[in-house]
């Protein structure tokens, strides 16, 4: 009886996601004898439906779509600890050709906060593809009008301001709005009140629980639209998207010298080997060119942001620079 | 409030009745005294993060050291103590104890034979204590049965990542 | 009128052949999937992102709340046959639903188990048509200290509920916050009780420590009963259905739950657990038979049902109005709209109100379908009780494994799940009740977390907890729940003392 149950399972299951398995079986042994070959191992330090899982799941997709890559890239998730779980598995797997995964600022952050004892030295940078940017959004009754209103009430009253984002103290919500207050000549950067939280702040910025909301541009995007929430500033180096999103006044622009970019690139095993990382980097400046992947990231709000592996290791440096300042001055770094 | 502690069956009002409550005491204490040890807090207020745990470790002293005193209390009303078995002895506490072992080797094995495998075996073992040697048949199907059914519908079906088997790529 | 009249313009979108087959194939996906312990409604969404990349945008979303409703649906499957909630959602399931199975009485609970979640299910869209947009902006005035008290008050009483039991009980819950506290603290960055062991710096999934006390804390216990021969299997099946005698218990405890579920449902991080716990406990305190709460009441099974469904609906909301992800689940599809250029926000009503008025009334079809298909598929399930225990635990014990690997994809997890199976017997033998302990875990985090948050933002005044009309009202309600159990027994023990 139970056996019975188990068949007509298994058979409805078939039937009804044939669909399903008919994406992963697109067969790859496409005749390549080098590399590439077999099955590749693409990996997202995150849950699904995060950031990170959607990057690395669009740029597996169009990488077949374009039919740059012919083996089957399947994406597996390993999150934890803020991607430090994935990196120290990494570790392990030292001198793969086969893991490809995707890593923003967090891989600099998480060392630098006492998470983990790896960081970007531990693993291979291929190339940065895409940035998003933080935006510092209030609800449209505020008093605040600009992000130097904010930094005012905050120099005659450091306690005056309370600031929310996603995720804790020390991590990249907290830090990129610490770079402005920095660059504004704010002292006291580490009596300012962060309020952390676990998923979302933004029905606490409308419902007037928090003043302002640190966060990623394309998280708020639907809200500043619609005028329930008003952004003051963004962190690029010039005006991005289009609409009313490229209304949003730079950080620059106001008069605060500083940037923030929420880069997001792809990286390798440690010691992951020449040929691997030598196809990887002219695979990827060949995917940035094809309209297919213009296309996925006007769609998903990414500013184009590649970098090649060799300035890319440059950047991971000077920005590792930039965030150490920060927490040194916070205390988190003694 | 005696009510509580005289419903236990008396085979269980000697070891099995203290012991709980002296390790909830243990746990409160090394609890509260990881919580001393915690670092400060950088940024806010130092002790801000050891509040709670502070709270959270006395009030378990306090709740654990009224249990015992409760439960020893209800010893002394209860002077003829019935001899009854050490919990080692229970039945099922063998097979408890080869179940987690079972399982720390399924953690071993798991990442590098792959889940295909190293469920094989788990659960062969498994069926084993339950449904005995002699069915091995029976446990070999089932088991077979079991790990392919699965992975099939994660791996393949859902695209949920499961360990690779070497060897197999349906 | 407006209303009416794109909800009826949804209906041509939903009833549409292909939308039809999509939601029923969505369905019928997400209940097999809530089935499988650890997979919920998120990972049953999740799964089809790549899928919806080649469809059109209503036909993706419309899966996906397909997937979405199945997943409520098939997830107290499970605790109900084997006591191996598939989510957090379907806790709740186990604390009757798994006794009635004990007592031979499976097909009642996965009758009411369907019907409750379809009344629950059609009542919260009712509501969602109705009022979405106030009951949205309501749940903003929800704050820190608005959660914190909804959080004790959850707390509270379930802690309360354990009668006769009540240190034991309380024991039971600090043990969960504490279990809570592990992994970095976000209000400072300090990490907690992690032993330095890295996959317990975002602390422990409760996931993980669900299927750990219900579904291998019972296996454990089987041991004891086959080796004694006790084990029975059920051989005889009846009808998939409910007396009216039944119906008659169940049917106030489900129109009292929907809306509560519905609304908790909406207020964004509570979530479908959270509404069913509270409906319990509600129901509970309500009853005229609470004593046979936790020892198979049927109310005490359609109860959080209804309330879990109408959550899941309630979950929707803020994520079609607002743009704000309410649950890990409507996280997952806003994902999903991004991918499929949809810009989630309260434009979305007016920019695309076809997509969102047919996804509103593919809740309608989609609760029919899956109450209709259901039925059949429960007399299907119940037959997994004529499996030999001594074959059917092991299954268990392998369901369970793999249920934790896809939580998390470590292997760590294991070892907790052994060590928190461990603990779960061990508190069964020693009579400390779990369910205050899970829920402790479920909700401590963020119980802690909203004290501090609030903490910080009221510059360290207390005065916060009581600034708003909804934290005086928790609050009473709070004490209320602590102190009714104990005018109830005073009032039963004067009656005996006179009888």
């Amino acid at each position: 009886m139970f056996k019975r149950t188990l068949s007509l399972l298994l058979i409805l299951m078939a039937v009804f996601t044939m669909g399903l398995a008919a994406e992963g079986q697109t067969d790859g042994a496409g005749g390549n004898p080098q590399y590439p070959k077999g099955v590749l191992d693409f990996v997202a330090p995150g849950g699904a439906g995060g950031g990170w899982d959607l990057t690395i799941r669009t740029t597996a997709k169009v990488l077949k779509d374009t039919g740059l890559v012919k083996v089957p890239m399947p994406v597996r998730n390993n999150p934890g600890a803020g991607g430090s779980v994935n990196l120290a598995s990494l570790q392990e797997k030292e001198g793969s050709d086969k893991i490809v995964c995707v890593y923003s600022s967090p891989l600099i952050l998480t060392k630098l906060n006492g998470t983990t004892d790896l960081g970007y030295e531990d693993v291979t940078p291929l190339a940065r593809l895409i940035a998003d940017y933080a935006v510092f959004v209030v609800a449209a009754g505020s008093e605040y009008k600009t992000m130097n209103d904010v930094m005012d009430a905050l120099k005659s009253d450091i306690k005056s301001v309370k600031i929310g984002g996603i995720s804790s103290v020390g991590s990249m919500d907290h830090i990129q709005f610490l770079m402005m207050a920095k660059a504004a000549g704010i002292k006291d950067l580490n009596q300012i009140d962060y309020v952390s939280f676990d998923d979302s702040a933004t029905a606490q910025v409308l419902g007037g629980h928090i003043d302002v909301y640190s966060t990623g541009l394309s998280e708020v995007l639907g809200l500043i639209e619609s005028g329930d929430l008003r952004a003051l500033a963004q962190t690029a180096d010039h005006r991005v998207g289009e609409g009313v999103v490229a209304d949003i006044p730079t950080c620059v622009e106001q008069g605060i010298n500083a940037t923030f970019v929420n880069w997001r690139g792809l990286f390798g095993a440690p010691g992951m080997p020449e040929y691997a990382v030598t196809y990887w980097r002219e695979t990827l400046a060949k995917l940035v060119e094809t309209p297919e992947w213009e296309q996925a990231r006007i769609t998903n709000g990414w500013d184009d942001a590649y970098q090649d592996a060799p300035e890319f290791a440059e950047f991971l440096a000077q920005v590792n620079q930039e965030y150490t300042e920060i927490l040194t001055d916070i205390g988190m770094i003694k | 409030m005696g009510t509580a502690a005289g419903a236990v069956p008396l085979e269980e009002t000697v070891s099995f009745s203290i012991i709980p409550s002296l390790l909830f005491f243990v746990l409160g204490l090394v609890y509260t005294v990881s919580t001393a040890l915690l670092p400060e807090a950088a940024v806010g207020r130092p002790f801000e993060p050891k509040i709670f745990p502070f709270m959270l470790g006395g009030l378990m002293l306090v709740m654990s050291l009224a249990l015992m005193i409760r439960e020893i209390k209800a010893l002394k009303g209860n002077e003829e103590i019935q001899e009854h078995l050490p919990f080692y002895k229970e039945a099922g506490f063998k097979k408890i104890a080869l179940t987690c072992v079972f399982s720390v080797l399924y953690a071993l094995l798991f990442d590098k034979v792959g889940y295909v495998i190293s469920t094989i075996i788990f659960l062969e073992l498994e069926l084993i204590l339950f449904n005995g040697v002699k069915n091995w048949k029976i446990n070999t199907a089932v088991s077979l049965a079991f790990s392919l059914f699965i992975y099939i519908v994660f791996s393949k079906l859902l695209g949920v990542y499961l360990p690779m088997t070497p060897g197999i790529w349906i | 009128m407006d209303t009416l009249a794109f909800l009826l313009d949804g209906f041509m979108v939903a009833l549409t052949p292909m939308n039809l087959m999509w939601v029923s194939i969505g369905g019928l996906l997400g209940t097999i999937i809530g089935m499988l312990p650890g997979l919920g409604p998120a990972t049953g969404v999740a799964v089809l992102l790549p899928l919806t990349f080649s469809m059109g945008p209503t036909a993706a979303l419309i899966t996906m709340g397909g997937v979405y409703y199945g997943a409520m649906y098939g997830g107290s499957r499970a605790s109900i046959l084997i006591n191996t909630p598939g989510d957090g959602a379907a806790v709740a399931a186990t604390f009757d639903g798994y006794p009635m199975t004990k007592q031979g009485r499976a097909e009642s609970a996965l009758a009411i188990s369907a019907i409750a979640s379809f009344i629950g299910g059609i009542f919260a869209t009712f509501c969602m048509v109705a009022i979405a947009i106030p009951v949205a902006r309501f749940a903003l005035r929800f704050g820190p200290a608005e959660y914190f008290m909804l959080f004790l008050f959850a707390l509270s009483a379930t802690a309360s509920m354990t009668e006769g039991n009540r240190l034991r009980g309380f024991i039971a819950t600090i043990l969960g916050l504490m279990i809570a506290t592990i992994g970095i603290d976000g209000q400072s960055g300090v990490s907690r009780f992690t032993m330095g062991i890295l996959e317990l710096q975002s602390g422990i999934d409760f996931l993980i420590v669900i299927i750990a006390v219900y579904a291998l804390g019972e296996v454990f216990k089987s041991f004891k009963n086959i080796d004694s021969g006790q084990a029975t299997v059920q051989k005889s099946f009846g009808k998939i259905w409910i007396s009216r005698e039944e119906w008659k218990r169940s049917v106030w405890p489900i129109l009292r739950s929907a809306p509560l579920g519905f609304f908790v449902g909406a207020l964004p991080g509570a979530g479908g657990t959270m509404a069913s716990l509270m409906s319990y406990n509600n129901e509970k305190q309500l009853s005229k038979h609470s004593e046979e709460f936790g020892d198979g009441a049927i109310e005490g099974l359609a109860a959080p049902e209804s309330a879990n469904n109408a959550a899941s609906v309630g979950a929707m909301i803020p994520m079609l109005t607002l743009g704000i992800p309410g649950s890990g689940t409507t996280a997952v599809m806003m994902g999903a709209l991004l991918l499929l250029g949809l810009q989630p926000g309260p434009m979305l009503f007016q920019q695309q109100p076809l997509i969102v008025w047919g996804l509103i009334a593919s809740m309608f079809i989609g609760n029919i379908i899956l109450a209709v298909m259901n039925i059949p598929l429960a007399g299907l399930l119940v037959r997994v009780l004529s499996v030999p225990p001594k074959i059917l635990y092991p299954i268990v014990l392998g369901l369970s494994f793999v249920g934790a690997y896809a939580i998390s994809y470590s292997v760590m997890d294991f070892f907790l799940l052994i060590g928190f199976g461990l603990l779960g017997y061990f508190m069964s033998r020693s009579k400390f009740p779990s369910t205050p302990m899970i829920l402790a875990v479920i909700v401590g985090n963020n119980m802690e977390q909203s004290f501090r948050r609030a903490y910080k933002i009221s510059d360290g005044s207390l005065g916060i907890f009581f600034a708003s009309p909804i934290c005086l009202i928790l609050f009473s309600l709070t004490v209320i729940s602590i102190l009714y159990p104990l005018v109830k027994a005073g009032i039963a023990k004067r009656k005996t003392a006179e009888a």
